[in-house]
């Protein structure tokens, strides 16, 4: 574990470096991805602007979450973006080869060879958006909210991370999983809108089956009605270890099916 | 050493029916074959000894190494290297320590940087002390004669430079087995000669224990001192070169057109048994003759060639692995039909 986290600065570094033969490229993607966003809240804003309030939420309020759910959502794109390539190419290809010839864990050495900068632009918009809205969202800020905030961001990441390792491993069983993974991932958008009001069936999936609206949602709207706050960080947290635990099992058991590409 | 005892390794594959249908009918069934890739593989590798497993397209030798350099986990069986597991997550790292793995068709390079900076990853991940790494990546250069390409992003390296680089990658730990899996795959005469020499040069300097797979008769020729044949995921041979020679015959064939027309038959008497066959074309034109290369060389009888007719043009081929394979596979057959002797089977 410890050499692991000492050679990831080099990972880091070499995954920069090798990025830099294509800079127009990760440029554009940063600038999209950032665009992409604005764009998105710009459409809820002319659909909730319409309407003044719904329920609890407010459009400053809507426009809170949306930030802050960028924000987990950059940091995961940042660090396991090559999880992508699990699910579409790498099993199929039999890319893992190389990683398991070498002593160290094959699934760190696959996701630390991609460094992903180019998702600072989400980061970015997620933060000035949070902070454009926080006084305006009707949330009351005290110590407490801010730490409620900063652990359901920390655990949110791994709402993301958990949900790609888990369906980008099932390629070791259907070889090429993208298709589902990028269907699960995309319910992640639904977490923005207020969950509350969209019907308990479709509530309660995203709540305890694919916990996006548990770790997301949750949080924000307990810190504009003011209860179960402290609550919301606790089901975070155990959704984050659960969905983790989840992933990693079914990569360790799918790598002992892994069978490599014929040559 | 390295140990395999009884290593079998089935695929599953499912069954897909024809057509559009087949294909969403299968989404629902269970039904799979079952592809013996490697079916019950014995033997045992020691120490500094250098192997060729060789045999046709799909009879299992990438399989078997990749079960031995950790890849991939047999069904059944056993490996065994130094004692221990390299498929078992608990003592992989220590058995992967020891290993260095080279894959024809793939890289383990870092496509878009300098060479170096792959090996200074390797160096961390192989846990490398600093002056042994220095060391040795400079033997490395030197032998493989890598200094004009280091400072290039391998993406503009060409196969040849490739290939060399991926050797001195697997060898940057010094491990204790190399596997080279179809290393010469795609590389022209003169570039595949420089890297078997290459190959043979490591081993002389680090005793390395080579295990390597080839569809080129000559890299075993020149790189090993024992040959396993595998055929159909099961050994059909194991032995020495000198052996296989021996066995199978060591003969070449060798097409000589001259302007006038050839008596291949005077030939043939010329050298008695050592010219095996010969069959003429083109209306004696052309005459290919398959010769023992145990008492006749190729340069004896294009000397005799030479001397005799006005030879125009020469073609030269020795026995692939392929027919060594097909030889064998008719040999077991005709034993397993109780059939006497070898020249039956030959035949």
């Amino acid at each position: 574990m410890l050499k692991e986290l000492k050679l990831y600065p080099k990972y880091v570094s070499m995954s920069l470096r090798s990025g830099l033969s294509y800079k127009a490229d990760s440029f554009i993607m940063m600038i999209s991805f950032a665009v992409t966003e604005i764009i998105s809240l710009a459409t809820v804003y002319l659909i909730v602007g319409s309407v003044p309030q719904i329920g609890i939420w407010s459009f400053n309020a809507l426009a809170f979450l949306f930030g802050f759910i960028l924000v987990p959502k950059a940091i995961d794109h940042i660090f396991t973006d090559e999880l992508w390539i699990l699910a579409y190419w790498a099993v199929r290809h039999g890319e893992l080869d190389i990683y398991l010839t070498r002593p160290i864990n094959p699934l760190y050495q696959f996701v630390a060879k991609t460094f992903k900068w180019d998702g600072i632009g989400e980061f970015a918009v997620g933060i000035v958006i949070m902070c454009i809205f926080a006084p305006i969202s009707g949330i009351a800020w005290s110590f407490g909210s801010v730490m409620v905030l900063l652990l359901c961001g920390f655990f949110g990441i791994f709402a993301f991370t958990g949900i790609k390792l888990i369906f980008a491993s099932l390629a070791f069983w259907i070889k090429s999983s993208g298709i589902i993974l990028n269907t699960v991932y995309n319910l992640s958008s639904y977490a923005k809108y207020p969950l509350k009001y969209m019907g308990k069936a479709f509530m309660s999936i995203m709540f305890y089956v694919i916990p996006f609206g548990l770790m997301l949602y949750y949080p924000i709207e307990c810190l504009i009605t003011g209860v179960n706050a402290w609550w919301s960080v606790l089901w975070s947290a155990i959704a984050a270890i659960v969905l983790m635990t989840i992933g990693l099992t079914v990569w360790t058991i799918g790598i002992r099916r892994y069978d490599s590409s014929g040559n | 050493m390295i140990e395999l005892k009884n290593v079998e390794k089935y695929f599953k594959k499912p069954v897909r029916g024809k057509g559009v249908w087949g294909m969403f009918k299968s989404l629902f069934s269970r039904k799979y074959t079952v592809v013996k890739a490697v079916d019950g593989v014995s033997f045992t590798v020691h120490d500094g000894e250098s192997v060729g497993y060789i045999g046709a397209n799909g009879a299992g030798k990438s399989t078997t190494i990749k079960m031995m350099s950790g890849i991939l986990t047999p069904t059944g069986g056993e490996i065994l290297i130094d004692g221990k597991h390299p498929y078992k997550s608990k003592e992989r790292n220590a058995v992967l320590k020891t290993i260095g793995v080279v894959f024809g068709q793939k890289t383990q390079l870092w496509y878009d940087l300098p060479l170096t900076e792959t090996y200074e990853l390797l160096r961390y991940i192989y846990d490398v002390p600093d002056d042994e790494y220095k060391k040795r990546l400079n033997e490395l250069i030197e032998l493989l004669d890598m200094k004009s390409f280091m400072d290039a992003p391998v993406r503009t390296l060409s196969l040849g430079q490739r290939m060399r680089a991926d050797l001195a990658a697997a060898m940057l730990h010094n491990p204790k087995t190399l596997f080279l899996d179809e290393p010469t795959i795609g590389l022209d005469v003169l570039v595949k000669r420089n890297l078997v020499d290459a190959i043979k040069k490591l081993k002389a300097e680090y005793n390395t224990t080579l295990i390597l797979t080839t569809h080129a008769m000559s890299d075993i020729e020149l790189l090993c001192e024992r040959v396993i044949i595998l055929d159909a995921g099961k050994v059909l041979f194991d032995g020495s070169l000198e052996e296989v020679k021996h066995m199978f015959g060591d003969t070449r064939d060798v097409k000589v057109t001259c302007k006038t027309v050839i008596d291949g038959e005077s030939v043939k008497n010329h050298f008695g048994d050592a010219v095996i066959k010969h069959a003429a074309e083109d209306g004696g034109h052309s005459v290919t003759f398959t010769i023992d290369g145990t008492k006749l060389t190729t340069g004896e009888l294009l000397n005799y060639m030479f001397a005799n007719y006005e030879v125009a043009d020469v073609k030269i081929s020795e026995t692939g692995i392929e027919q060594v394979v097909e030889k064998i596979y008719e040999k077991d057959r005709a034993q397993g039909d109780g059939t006497n002797g070898e020249g039956d089977a030959r035949e």
